[in-house]
C-alpha cells in the first residue's frame, strides 16, 4: 500500500489544531462543587491522567478531519498481476554505409542480422523493438511480442548509404527501457568500436561488434579546379584515393564527361596513402564520373558524381554607374566571364540579368529574382540617410573564412580612396572592414536577404583603378563577389548522402522522385524534404514533367576506414530498468474517504446539534 | 485528459476554464441545506455557512472538480544546444542553466525537452525523456573549440516524427570549426526553428588583440611588415605591446588605448631562413579575459630574392643598386642565358639590359617566356632604341610578353614640343598711365601689356601650358599653369579685366612662376616679366638666388621695362642675362604685343639634339613609384619610342606633343610581371645613378616585378591542436598538380617520419602527434613529375593551439551568425524562455483537479466551524 499524494500530510497540522482546541476547551471549563472535602484526597496525578477524556462529538470530529486528510493523501492498494512477461528486448542495428563492407563472403549488415536474430530465439516469450541506426534512429518495429515477423522485418533491413551515429539511438532506446516497468535489455549490432560511444550510453547495453575487414580503396575527394586567372573554360578536376587498407592496392580510376570516357589511369596506392590524380583542362561540360575499379571490401565509396557546369556568361546590368566604372566594368569580360546587357541610370531594364550593380545608387528595395551589388551607395540602404565619406580607408579586418576572400590576402588591399560609411543591414555579414582614424566602418558586407545573394560594397570602384596590375587583389575580390553572387544555377544539385534536401513543388501537392534504387517516392507539402540514404541519382518529376537531378554522393573517412580491431560481444551486467517479473498496478480509493468524510461532515453536525438541544 | 502543473497555470491564466469529472454528483452538494435547516439555535449559528462550505469543497472534490487549460495542437520537440566552449564564461554556464529551468517550466504538457551540450564536439546529456532530469551543465575537457554544426546534427536525430522541432542555441556562435549555416536548409527542409540567446557577458572592459597581419613568406633581405590590430571594449587606458620572435621579446611599446579599434605597425628584421613565429601581447590591468590577448603568426623565411641579369656591359648600375638591397643578383652575358626551364627555377626575376636580338637564343627566349607565363617569374627589359627598335624581336617570344610594341624608329613630331609660358604682368597703380606721356592716366601701359598678353594666348597652341600672374604688391594668380587646351577661353576672358591697383613687388610672383614651371616636365619652359618700375623690395640677394634657381631649372626669363623709368633697370638685366632670356626696354607700350610676339617665337624654336633633354613624368599611381619625387627624375637623353599594348600600364612616361610615350611600363603576363624601360640605363640614363631617387625606383621596379616564390622555395606552417599538429607544406612549383612528398622532422632520437597526403594542388598536409612549441629541422622530400628533391627547412610550432586561438579571438558575440540562424528558420534571437515555448493555443485540453486546494480549505473551514461552536459553547456554559 502506498499514498500518491503523500505530501497531503503536511496539513496534519489541522488534526493537531483540533486536539490542542479540545484541550484548551477542557482547561477553560470550571466544575463548581460545595466542597473540595472529598476531593483533597485524590492524587494530582490521577486528576491530570483523567483530564483528557474526549466526548464523541471530539472523535466524530477527529474521525472527519482525518478522512478529508487521507483522502487528500490518496492511498493506494498494489494489485500483483502475473503477466507472464520476460522483459522486453531492444535492438538497436547500425544500418550506416559501413556495414555494406564486405566480410568473408558476406556483408556486416549480414553478420549482424544473424546474431541479432540468435539473440531474438535465445529469449523467447519476449517484446521486442528494433530501431535502426543511420544519420538518423529509426524506430523499425515497436514493441512486439511476435518473434517471427521481427525476425522478417530483420530480414529486410537494407544499410544506407550514410553515416553511423549510435547515440541517437541508443537514447531511444534507453528512453524506451525507462518508459518500461519491467526489465529491458539493449543489445546493439555495429560495427563502430564500444569504447567510442560516451560511458552514458555504453553502460547497461550489450554489444555485439560485426567485421574487421581494413581492405578499403576509396575516392576520397573530388575537386573541379581552376587556375589562377583561368576562366572557367579551362576547368579541370582533381580526384583523391586514399587508400584505408594496411596492404598495397592496384586500380584503375576512370573519368567520364556525359557517359564519355575522358581519362583512365592505372595505379598503385601503398598502405594508409592518399594519392592525387589530375586532370587538367577537361574542356567539356556535364555530368563528370569518377569510378575505382579495384577489388576491395565496401564499394560504395569507388564512385563520384559532380557537375561540370556548362559555361555561362555571368550578366550584369549597371544602374546609374559613372562612366568611368561603366568602362571598368565592361573589360571584365575576359577576366570574369561577364557581359554588361544593360548600363541605365535607373534599371528600368534589368531582366535576364545574374546581378544588378547599383553604382551611387540605393534602390527603394532589394529586387527578390535576382542578385544584387550596391557599390557606394549614396544613401545607407537602412536609414535611407546620405552616407557620409571616408577617404583613404585602411583595410583593418576581415573574415578568413568567407569564400568572397578565397585566395585573396586582404593585407594587399592596403586602403580604398573612398569608401562610404553604411550600416551592416539586418541580413548582411561584415566580410571586410576598413578604418580611418579611430573609426572602423564595414567595407564589404554581404547576404542573402531573401531568395537571392546581396553585397555592399562600400568602396567606390569608380575611384579605384582596380585593373591595374597594381590592385590585383582589388580585382581578385571583384571577381570572388561576382562570382559569388552569380551563384550559377542549374537544374543539377551535387551533394552528400546524409543531407536533406527540400524540393516541395508549391504548385504540386505530391512530388515525385526516383530514387537511385528506381523506387519511386512521394514527397508531399506536409514533408517538404528528400532525405538522401542511397549514393547515385536522384530525379525529381515536376509537375510538369520536366525532371531535375540530386548526385548523391558518399563521402565520409571515418565510414570509409572500415578497418576495426577485433573484439569480443559484451554482455551487459546491468539493464537500465530494473523492473519485476510482475506488473504492479496501483489502485486508488481516495474518493471513497472523501465520501466518508462527507458523511462524518453531516453525522458530526447530527451529533451536534443534538448535544445542544439537550443541553 | 492530460495533467498539467500548477505552475502552468499560473503561467498561462489567459485560457482557464473549469471542469467537472461527475457532474452529477454536484447535486449531493444540496445536501448542505441541511446545516442551514438543523443549525444551532444560539451564536454559534455563525458555523453554518463555514460547515456548507467544508461539506461543498468535499462534494466538488468528489465530482472532481477541475481547473483546464487548453494547450498547443501539436507536442514541441525542443533540444537546447548549450554551448560549454571556452569562450562561454562559468557565469553564463549558471545562465544557461537557469534558463533551462526557466523553459521547461514554461513547456506545456507534452512537450519534451532534450539538451545537448557542445564545444569541439557535442554530447547529449538529456534525451527528450520527461523521466531524464534536467542535467547540470559543467564544461567537460577539451572544450578550447566551438563546433556548431556538429551540435545541430547530434539535435537533428534527437526529433521524433510528427512533433514541432525546435532548437534553443545557448551560444555566442563563435564557431571555431564546422560550418552552421550549412545546415540551415537541412532544418527549413525538416521544419526546425531556430531560437538563438547568448549567454550575457560579465565583464565587457575587454582588451583584445584582434588581429597579427604579417605576409606568411617573405624573403629573407626584406624586412617583415606587422600589422596588430586591438580592440577595446572599455575605456581609455594605457598597455603595452610586446613583440617575440621565436619566444625571445624583440621589442615592446608602451601605448595609449584611447579608440575602440587601433593599428600599429612595425617592422621586423628575421634574416635566418625557415619557419618563425612572431608573437603580438598586449598586457593592460583589468582586462576582463587574457586569453584573447595574445595572438601568434606563423611566418616562412625564404631564402634571399634571386635575380639573373644578363647584360653586354661589364658593369650594370642596375644590378648594383639592387644587389645593394640585399638580393641576390648573378650577371651574366646574354648568351649564357638558360635554354632549360629547369634552370630557372630558383629564379625570382631576370633583367635583360640592353640586349638585341641576336644576343638571344631561340632557346633561351623560349624558356624565358614560359618562365614568365607559366612559371609567374618577373622580367624587366630595359634598353634604348638598339633593343626595342630591333627588328629581329619581331615575332619572337620576348615581343609577346613584353608591355609595349617594338617600333623601329620614332615617328617624326606632328607638332613642336609644348611650351610652359608664364606672363608675370605688372597691374601696379603705374601700369594706369600712359608710356610716353607719365601724367596721362588713360590705361595705355596695362591695356598694351594685357593685349600683349591676349596676342601670345591666341598665338599659342592647345598643347602650350600658360599661367598668369598679375602683381602689385603681392601676387595674384590669375591662371595657374595649364594647357591651353582647357585653359584659352578663361585667360581670354581674364586678361582683359585686370585693373592697376597697388605697388609693385614682383619677387613672390616670379617665385611662384618658377616653382609651377619646375613641375611641369616640359623642355621649353619661359617667363615673361612686364613692368614698368622697380621693385620695392630690397635685397638683391634674395634675387640672385633666385635667378640662380631658375637657371638651374632651365627657366629663361624675358624683362620687359614699359616707359620711360630707367631706375634700377640692372636687376632686370641681371634676372634676364642670368636664365638665357632677353631684356628689353620699351618706352612706347604699344610696340608690346609685337615684341611679346617675337620673344615667344623665340622661346618655342625647334631644340637641337644637344640641347633636347626628354623629361619623364609620372603616368598611372603604381607602388613602384612610391617615396618618388617626380621633379627630381633626371632627363633622359634619349629613349626608345613603343606604344602601349591593350592591360598595361604607363607609369613613366615622356609628354610629346601629340602623344606621352611610355618609359616604363608594366603589366602581367600569364603569371608573371613584365616591366619594360625604353630607354638604355647605361646610355640613355646615364646620369640617372647620381639620382637620389635611383635606388629606391630600380630597386621597388625589382621587388614588384619578382615572383613571391620561386620553384625551388617551400613553406611549411604547423598548427596546434591539443592532441595532435597538423603541418601544412606548400610548394610552389607551377606544375606541382599533386604529388608525393614525405619528411622527417628531428624532434629528438629517432626523428619522425610525416607522410604528407595532397590536400589540393600545390598543398600537403600531414597530421602527427603532438608536438611542443619551438622550431625543428625538417627535411623533405618531393617527387612531382620528373622534379625530384630533397629540401631542409625549418617548422615552427607555435605556442598557442589553434584551437585556443581561435576559441578566443572574438570578444563579442557573433550576432551575424545568429541572427543568419534564426531569421532563416524563422526562430527568434534573444527571446526570453517563455517566448522559446510559445505557440498558438490548440484543441487540446489539460486540467488540474482542484481537490488538492479545496480539501485543504474544507480542513480550515471545518476547524474554523469546530472552534467557533466550542467557543461560543463556552461562552455560553462555562461550566462543565
Amino acid at each position: 500500500m502506498g499514498f500518491t499524494n503523500p505530501a497531503a500530510f503536511i496539513f496534519s497540522f489541522f488534526i493537531v489544531g483540533l486536539v490542542l482546541l479540545y484541550l484548551w476547551e477542557r482547561q477553560q471549563r470550571r466544575l463548581d462543587v460545595p466542597s473540595m472535602l472529598l476531593w483533597q484526597a485524590i492524587p494530582e496525578a490521577v486528576v491530570r491522567r483523567r483530564r483528557f477524556q474526549p466526548d464523541n462529538l471530539f472523535w466524530l470530529q477527529l474521525a472527519g478531519m482525518a478522512a478529508l486528510l487521507l483522502g487528500l493523501a490518496n492511498p493506494y492498494l498494489d494489485i500483483d498481476f502475473e503477466t507472464g512477461h520476460d522483459g522486453r528486448l531492444i535492438l538497436v542495428i547500425d544500418l550506416s554505409a559501413s556495414m555494406q563492407t564486405v566480410e568473408g563472403g558476406t556483408t556486416r549488415l549480414d553478420l549482424a542480422r544473424e546474431q541479432a536474430i540468435r539473440v531474438i530465439r535465445s529469449m523467447p516469450l519476449r517484446e521486442i523493438m528494433v530501431i535502426g541506426a543511420g544519420r538518423e534512429p529509426m524506430i523499425i518495429t515497436p514493441f512486439d511480442r511476435g518473434h517471427e515477423s521481427v525476425i522478417e522485418v530483420i530480414g529486410n533491413l537494407q544499410a544506407k548509404d550514410v553515416s553511423t551515429r549510435l547515440e541517437p539511438a541508443l537514447a531511444i532506446a534507453q528512453r524506451a527501457s525507462f518508459q518500461s516497468d519491467v526489465r529491458t535489455a539493449i543489445h546493439v549490432f555495429t560495427d563502430v568500436p564500444r569504447h567510442s560511444v560516451g560511458a552514458r550510453w555504453r553502460d547497461g547495453v550489450s554489444w555485439w561488434p560485426a567485421g574487421t575487414n581494413s581492405d578499403n580503396l576509396a575516392i576520397a575527394d573530388v575537386q573541379t579546379t581552376q587556375g589562377v586567372l583561368q576562366n572557367h573554360r579551362e576547368m579541370g578536376a582533381r580526384i583523391a584515393v586514399q587508400n584505408y587498407g594496411t596492404k598495397e592496392k592496384h586500380g584503375s580510376l576512370a573519368v567520364r564527361v556525359d557517359g564519355e570516357l575522358v581519362a583512365q589511369e592505372l595505379f598503385t596506392a601503398p598502405p594508409q596513402s592518399t594519392q592525387s590524380f589530375h586532370f587538367p583542362q577537361l574542356s567539356a561540360s556535364g555530368l563528370l564520373e569518377a569510378s575505382l575499379q579495384a577489388e576491395d571490401a565496401l564499394a560504395l565509396d569507388n564512385h563520384w558524381r559532380t557537375w561540370l557546369p556548362r559555361f555561362r556568361p555571368i550578366r550584369i546590368a549597371l544602374v546609374g554607374a559613372t562612366p568611368e566604372l561603366a568602362n571598368t566594368m565592361s573589360r571584365l569580360d575576359d577576366a570574369a566571364e561577364a557581359i554588361i546587357i544593360d548600363a541605365s541610370p535607373s534599371g528600368e531594364t534589368t531582366g535576364g540579368a545574374d546581378i544588378v550593380v547599383y553604382h551611387h545608387t540605393t534602390p527603394e528595395s532589394l529586387p527578390d529574382d535576382v542578385a544584387t551589388l550596391l557599390i557606394a551607395p549614396l544613401a545607407d540602404l537602412a536609414t535611407r540617410k546620405p552616407a557620409t565619406e571616408l577617404r583613404e580607408a585602411a583595410v583593418v579586418d576581415w573574415n578568413d573564412d568567407h569564400e568572397v576572400l578565397r585566395g585573396i590576402d586582404p593585407r594587399l588591399l592596403h586602403r580604398f580612396a573612398s569608401l562610404k560609411v553604411l550600416q551592416t543591414p539586418p541580413w548582411g555579414e561584415m566580410v571586410l572592414s576598413a578604418q580611418a582614424a579611430d573609426r572602423e566602418v564595414p567595407a564589404l558586407v554581404v547576404g542573402k536577404p531573401g531568395s537571392r545573394r546581396a553585397a555592399i560594397l562600400a568602396a567606390d570602384l569608380g575611384s579605384e583603378p582596380f585593373l591595374s596590375s597594381d590592385r590585383e587583389p582589388l580585382l581578385l575580390l571583384v571577381l570572388n563577389l561576382i562570382d559569388w553572387l552569380a551563384e550559377q544555377r542549374s537544374d543539377v544539385t551535387v551533394a552528400r548522402t546524409g543531407d536533406s534536401k527540400a524540393i516541395a513543388d508549391p504548385d504540386a501537392p505530391v512530388v515525385e522522385v526516383i530514387d537511385p534504387k528506381g523506387m519511386p517516392l512521394y514527397i508531399d507539402q506536409a514533408q517538404l524534404s528528400l532525405g538522401l540514404d542511397y549514393a547515385g541519382t536522384y530525379q525529381v518529376v515536376r509537375q510538369d514533367g520536366t525532371r531535375t537531378n540530386i548526385f548523391a554522393n558518399f563521402q565520409d573517412s571515418e565510414e570509409s576506414n572500415v578497418g576495426r580491431t577485433p573484439a569480443e560481444p559484451y554482455a551487459a551486467t546491468s539493464n537500465y530498468a530494473q523492473g519485476a517479473d510482475s506488473l504492479k498496478v496501483n489502485r486508488g480509493f481516495g474518493v471513497w474517504i472523501y465520501i466518508a468524510a462527507a458523511m462524518l461532515l453531516i453525522a458530526e453536525w447530527i451529533v451536534a446539534i443534538r448535544s445542544v438541544e439537550h443541553g | 485528459m492530460d495533467d498539467v502543473s500548477l505552475s502552468y497555470l499560473l503561467a498561462h491564466p489567459g485560457s482557464l476554464g473549469l471542469s467537472v469529472d461527475q457532474p452529477f454528483l454536484l447535486l449531493a452538494a444540496a445536501a448542505a441545506a441541511l446545516f442551514f435547516i438543523r443549525s444551532p439555535p444560539d451564536a454559534a449559528r455563525r458555523a453554518v455557512p463555514l460547515r456548507a462550505a467544508a461539506f461543498a469543497a468535499v462534494v466538488a472534490s468528489i465530482a472532481g472538480i477541475n481547473v483546464t487549460t487548453r494547450l498547443p495542437a501539436d507536442q514541441l520537440t525542443l533540444v537546447a544546444a548549450v554551448d560549454v566552449s571556452g569562450s562561454i564564461e562559468n557565469a553564463a554556464l549558471d545562465w544557461s542553466q537557469e534558463y533551462l529551468r526557466a523553459v521547461r517550466s514554461s513547456l506545456a504538457p507534452g512537450d519534451e525537452l532534450a539538451v545537448v551540450t557542445f564545444a569541439e564536439s557535442p554530447a547529449i546529456a538529456a534525451t527528450a525523456s520527461p523521466d531524464d532530469d534536467l542535467p547540470a551543465i559543467t564544461r567537460p575537457p577539451g572544450i578550447a573549440a566551438t563546433d556548431i554544426s556538429a551540435a545541430i546534427d547530434q539535435a537533428l536525430g534527437l526529433y521524433p516524427r510528427g512533433s514541432q522541432k525546435a532548437l534553443l542555441l545557448l551560444s555566442d556562435g563563435n564557431e571555431t570549426s564546422g560550418d552552421s549555416r550549412s545546415r540551415i536548409e537541412t532544418m527549413r527542409a525538416l521544419g526546425v526553428r531556430v531560437h538563438a540567446v547568448p549567454p550575457p557577458r560579465a565583464n565587457t572592459a575587454d582588451i583584445r588583440l584582434a588581429r597579427l597581419s604579417a605576409p606568411a613568406v617573405v624573403p629573407a633581405e626584406r624586412p617583415l611588415p606587422l600589422r596588430v590590430v586591438i580592440r577595446n571594449s572599455g575605456g581609455p587606458r594605457a598597455a603595452v605591446l610586446n613583440l617575440y620572435l621565436d619566444g625571445l621579446l624583440t621589442d615592446s611599446a608602451a601605448l595609449a588605448l584611447d579608440a575602440p579599434l587601433q593599428t600599429f605597425d612595425a617592422l621586423l628584421r628575421v634574416p635566418q631562413p625557415g619557419g618563425h613565429i612572431i608573437r603580438a601581447e598586449i598586457v593592460s590591468d583589468g582586462d576582463a579575459r587574457v586569453e584573447n590577448n595574445s595572438r601568434e603568426a606563423s611566418v616562412v623565411v625564404r631564402s634571399e630574392t634571386t635575380v639573373l641579369l644578363a647584360t653586354r656591359h661589364r658593369y650594370s648600375p642596375v644590378a648594383e643598386v639592387i644587389r645593394r638591397r640585399g638580393v641576390n643578383v648573378t650577371a651574366v652575358h646574354p648568351s649564357r642565358l638558360p635554354t632549360d626551364i629547369e634552370d630557372y627555377s630558383a629564379l625570382h626575376l631576370v633583367v635583360l639590359e640592353d640586349l638585341r636580338a641576336r644576343d638571344l637564343t631561340d632557346a633561351a627566349a623560349v624558356a624565358l617566356e614560359r618562365f614568365v607565363r607559366v612559371n609567374g617569374g618577373g622580367l624587366i627589359f630595359a634598353g634604348g632604341g638598339a633593343s626595342f627598335g630591333d627588328r629581329e624581336f619581331h615575332g619572337s617570344p620576348i615581343e609577346k610578353l613584353l608591355p609595349v610594341t617594338l617600333e623601329p624608329r620614332r615617328p617624326r613630331p606632328g607638332k613642336r614640343d609644348p611650351l610652359a609660358l608664364f606672363l608675370v604682368i605688372d597691374r601696379s597703380n603705374s601700369m594706369g598711365f600712359n608710356s610716353r606721356i607719365g601724367t596721362l592716366r588713360d590705361g595705355e601701359k596695362l591695356r598694351y601689356a594685357l593685349k600683349a598678353g591676349v596676342e601670345v594666348v591666341k598665338q599659342l597652341k592647345d598643347h602650350d601650358r600658360v599661367g598668369v600672374i598679375a602683381f602689385d604688391a603681392r601676387p595674384h594668380e590669375i591662371s595657374p599653369l595649364l594647357p591651353l587646351k582647357t585653359n584659352r577661353r578663361k585667360l581670354l576672358d581674364a586678361l582683359p579685366r585686370i585693373v592697376e591697383s597697388g605697388g609693385t613687388d614682383f619677387f613672390d610672383a616670379l617665385v611662384s612662376a618658377g616653382e609651377q614651371l619646375s613641375q611641369s616636365r616640359v623642355n621649353r619652359k619661359h617667363i615673361v616679366l612686364l613692368t614698368d618700375g622697380d621693385t620695392n623690395r630690397a635685397g638683391r640677394g634674395e634675387y640672385r638666388a633666385l635667378v640662380e634657381k631658375l637657371a638651374a631649372a632651365e627657366i629663361s626669363v624675358t624683362t620687359i621695362r614699359i616707359g620711360d623709368n630707367t631706375v634700377n633697370l640692372k636687376l632686370l638685366q641681371e634676372i634676364s642675362e642670368g636664365t638665357g632670356g632677353s631684356f628689353h626696354h620699351v618706352e612706347n607700350a604699344q610696340m608690346l604685343p609685337d615684341l611679346m610676339l617675337r620673344d615667344t617665337s623665340r622661346a618655342i624654336r625647334p631644340l637641337t639634339p644637344e640641347t633636347q633633354r626628354f623629361l619623364p613624368a609620372f603616368g598611372t599611381d603604381h607602388q613602384v613609384l612610391a617615396g618618388t619625387d617626380e621633379s627630381g627624375i633626371p632627363p633622359l637623353a634619349d629613349y626608345a619610342f613603343s606604344k602601349l599594348k591593350p592591360s598595361s600600364e604607363s607609369l613613366l612616361q615622356v609628354d610629346r606633343s601629340d602623344r606621352r610615350d611610355p618609359i616604363l611600363s608594366v603589366w602581367r603576363y600569364g603569371l608573371g610581371r613584365v616591366a619594360a624601360f625604353t630607354a638604355s640605363p647605361s646610355e640613355d640614363a646615364e646620369t640617372w645613378p647620381a639620382w637620389t631617387g635611383f635606388a629606391r625606383l630600380w630597386s621597388q621596379l625589382a621587388f614588384w616585378t619578382a615572383r613571391a616564390e620561386s620553384d625551388d622555395d617551400l613553406a611549411v606552417e604547423a598548427t596546434r591542436r591539443s592532441d595532435r599538429t597538423n603541418l601544412v607544406l606548400r610548394t610552389f612549383h607551377r606544375d606541382d598538380v599533386g604529388g608525393a612528398v614525405t619528411g622527417e622532422l628531428d624532434a629528438g632520437d629517432p626523428h619522425i617520419a610525416v607522410p604528407f597526403s595532397p590536400r589540393e594542388p600545390g598543398v600537403y598536409e600531414a597530421t602527427m602527434p603532438a608536438l611542443s612549441p619551438g622550431r625543428y629541422p625538417l627535411r623533405v622530400r618531393e617527387r612531382i613529375g620528373q622534379h625530384v628533391r630533397e629540401v631542409e627547412t625549418i617548422v615552427a610550432v607555435p605556442s598557442q593551439p589553434e584551437d585556443e586561438r581561435r576559441e578566443y579571438a572574438h570578444g563579442n558575440d557573433n550576432q551575424d551568425l545568429l541572427r543568419e540562424l534564426t531569421r532563416r528558420t524563422d526562430g527568434s534571437l534573444g527571446a526570453s524562455a517563455a517566448e522559446v515555448t510559445r505557440r498558438p493555443k490548440g484543441s487540446r485540453t489539460v486540467s488540474y483537479p482542484l481537490a488538492g486546494i479545496l480539501i485543504p480549505l474544507a480542513m480550515a473551514a471545518f476547524l474554523a466551524d469546530i472552534a467557533l461552536r466550542r467557543i461560543t459553547s463556552l461562552r455560553a456554559n462555562p461550566a462543565a
